[in-house]
């Protein structure tokens, strides 16, 4: 199964669970304030927690974003190398 | 590590968004099953707008990045008229 069908699949299972309940299909009877409530504003809840974690990741990696002064200093001479190296096979740099 | 502004703005993102997220899920999750007489209660907006903000939020930002989406499309097809003629 590729990773598509597999994201494809827990998608419609949670979809038809959700509205299973929401729609009230099955024989369950959850407490009043849920139903009412809680069941609609699951998805809303979803898509505001899915925006909060991508922000705060973002956020996190920013600021924690390593500088790497070893490997500006190792491309530093690397780049003065290769200047030494084509300036002495005659390019002008 | 990061330039000082950038880390600003870092640690801003992360917790203007773990704010939003712990309120959100207080006011919507947790708030139905407290009783109504906490005082709690008085610091989120009636539990309609739960719902309702995300929503509006959820139609203008589509509306926006869709109208630019648009406009895009628009322009670039009228320079391949406009090279064409």
């Amino acid at each position: 199964m590729t990773r598509a069908t597999e994201a494809a699949t827990i998608f419609g299972i949670t979809a038809t669970i959700y509205f299973a309940l929401l729609f009230q299909w099955l024989p369950v009877t959850l407490p009043k304030t849920v139903q009412e409530f809680t069941l609609p504003v699951l998805p809303w809840w979803v898509l505001v927690s899915f925006g909060a974690y991508s922000l705060g990741n973002i956020g996190y990696h920013v600021l924690t974003f390593r500088d790497c002064p070893e490997a500006f200093d190792e491309l530093q001479i690397q780049i003065s190398q290769a200047q030494a190296d084509l300036r002495s096979k005659g390019m002008t740099i | 590590m990061a330039s000082g502004q950038d880390k600003i703005v870092g640690a801003f993102l992360l917790t203007f968004s773990t704010v939003v997220f712990v309120y959100y899920t207080l006011w919507a999750i947790v708030m139905p099953f407290v009783d109504e007489t906490y005082f709690l209660h008085a610091y989120f907006p009636p539990r309609e707008y739960a719902i309702r903000i995300p929503c509006v939020l959820l139609v203008f930002g589509l509306t926006v990045i869709l109208t630019f989406l648009s406009m895009v499309m628009i322009k670039s097809k009228k320079k391949v008229e406009k090279k064409a003629a």
